[in-house]
């Protein structure tokens, strides 16, 4: 299983990039792998405020409805729209171009309670 | 477990647990698997499937009371798709049944059913005279369904099937046992099915694998055999109905061969007669998305009618491979039925812009 480093993780299995006050949303490999693949994808709207838990996305594969929550708070400010034609991105590379959402972070903060790639890997065992 | 387990296992397969069976959801993606299907060909464990053989004499009285359709004892392995309803004519399971001769009554049930069938066809024998149930789960059904898989067939298993008709089932001998061959299945491909006792199943298995896989071939789950099936409009017991729905509401008038009698024929003869019930639709989205069992129809925002009154409710739904759009079957009122309706599908409370089309939603080649 895939867990890059410089990513930090959620125990729901999310992964979150931060760059300054921006952070990248998506699944880790291991989700998307559970979730088999996916065939159609909901991104949040940009311009939506997200608290952390906040429903985010909806992605569903043929099999299964999965729900993500926001990892962070904030506003989102970018989505990828590619997912609307081509939801199987979240399969074949999660940690790039497979991303759900873009942040603007309102409590950077709150990156200090997410895993690192060691911790996530771990909770995985 | 199937006679098979073992070489899903071998396959990497992910399992799940299906009425009761341990069975391969899939192998590698079920979009790949289902592609393959639509153009080379796929192999399939459907061993799940119960396998009942009747003898007896009271048998041709019970086949002709308990189904809808009609089976001629003096042609044998001639196959009929059929449905098997209650006193109100609502369907308990579908199914293929044929004479093997003139003996022997075989049907296949759906694997959840199977008990409920052998159960109600004991209750109808009690007045039909002798009848003998013989059912062993073990036995395999393996389907070989795609564009390639007669070819495939005819070399693993050294047989000819060029005289083989639509429907039609033939007996062989393979690895040193009793097989039965048909050109049948739930694809809507050209396909076969195998059925024989549990001690072929890997041989068979094996050797079709062997030589398909050269030609594209790939063995398929059950994920992709329910998306192979909704493109083409089957009707999946347990899900599209569960002993709540008649053949005519199905959508299914031509399994019923009205001039016999059967169970459920007089309740049958009222509804049609009334008219005015829900038909099972196929309703093609416009864009992706993924229609669930149970998700509503509902009337679209541009009709001058009451805006999101709901006109039906959606008991199959994916997103089509091959279409790449969301597709579903749903029981809709009979004025929205209709090819070229426009409806919406609500989805997780969001309408979406849907349109009742032609069955099947995929098309022969």
């Amino acid at each position: 299983m895939n867990i890059p480093e410089g990513y930090l993780y959620t125990d729901n299995h999310e992964w979150v990039l931060i760059d300054g006050t921006k952070a990248k949303i998506g699944i880790t490999d291991h989700a998307q792998h559970e979730l088999t693949e996916v065939v159609y994808a909901e991104p949040p709207e940009v311009g939506v405020e997200l608290s952390k838990g906040d429903m985010m996305a909806t992605l569903e594969s043929v099999k299964a409805t999965e729900e993500v929550f926001s990892p962070v708070s904030g506003r989102v400010i970018a989505v990828n729209e590619r997912l609307g034609d081509n939801p199987e991105l979240v399969n074949e590379d999660p940690y790039g171009e497979g991303w759900l959402a873009e942040i603007e972070l309102s409590d950077p903060e709150e990156a200090k309670a997410l895993l690192d790639s060691a911790g996530y890997s771990a909770l995985l065992g | 477990m199937t006679a098979l387990n073992e070489e899903h296992v071998r396959l990497g397969a992910r399992m799940v647990e299906f009425a009761g069976w341990e069975m391969p959801i899939q192998y590698s993606s079920i979009m790949k698997e289902h592609m393959a299907v639509r153009g080379s060909a796929g192999i399939f464990d459907v061993s799940h499937m119960g396998q009942l053989f009747l003898t007896g004499d009271g048998v041709e009285t019970l086949v002709d009371r308990a189904f809808t359709n009609t089976f001629k004892r003096r042609k044998p392995g001639a196959m009929e798709y059929t449905h098997m309803l209650d006193e109100e004519g609502r369907i308990i399971d579908d199914m293929i049944g044929t004479w093997l001769d003139e003996e022997t009554f075989f049907v296949v049930p759906n694997a959840a059913t199977t008990e409920t069938v052998k159960e109600w066809l004991g209750g109808l024998a009690a007045g039909a005279g002798s009848v003998t149930f013989q059912h062993d789960p073990s036995r395999f059904c393996i389907a070989v369904q795609g564009p390639s898989s007669e070819g495939i067939l005819e070399t693993a298993l050294d047989i000819d099937l060029s005289g083989l008709k639509f429907f039609r089932l033939l007996t062989a001998e393979i690895g040193g046992g009793t097989c039965f061959v048909s050109r049948s299945g739930y694809t809507g491909e050209n396909g076969f099915e195998v059925y024989g006792p549990a001690e072929q199943a890997t041989t068979v298995w094996n050797r079709v694998l062997e030589k398909g896989s050269p030609e594209g071939m790939v063995p398929v789950g059950l994920g992709a055999r329910d998306t192979l099936r909704l493109e083409k409009c089957f009707l999946l017991s347990g899900q599209d109905f569960h002993n709540d729905r008649t053949p005519l509401e199905a959508d299914h008038e031509w399994v019923i061969e009205w001039d016999h009698d059967f169970v459920g024929k007089e309740a049958l003869e009222r509804q049609k007669e009334a008219g005015g019930y829900r038909r099972w639709s196929a309703v093609l989205m416009a864009d992706r998305g993924v229609p669930r069992p149970g998700c509503e129809v509902v009337i679209p925002a541009h009709d001058r009618s009451p805006v999101g009154r709901p006109i039906g409710e959606v008991t199959s739904g994916t997103v089509s491979p091959v279409l790449n759009k969301g597709i579903a079957m749903a029981y809709l009122d009979e004025d929205r039925s209709a090819p070229g309706t426009t409806v919406e599908i609500e989805i997780r409370k969001k309408g979406y812009t849907s349109s009742v089309v032609e069955k099947p939603f995929v098309k022969q080649g």
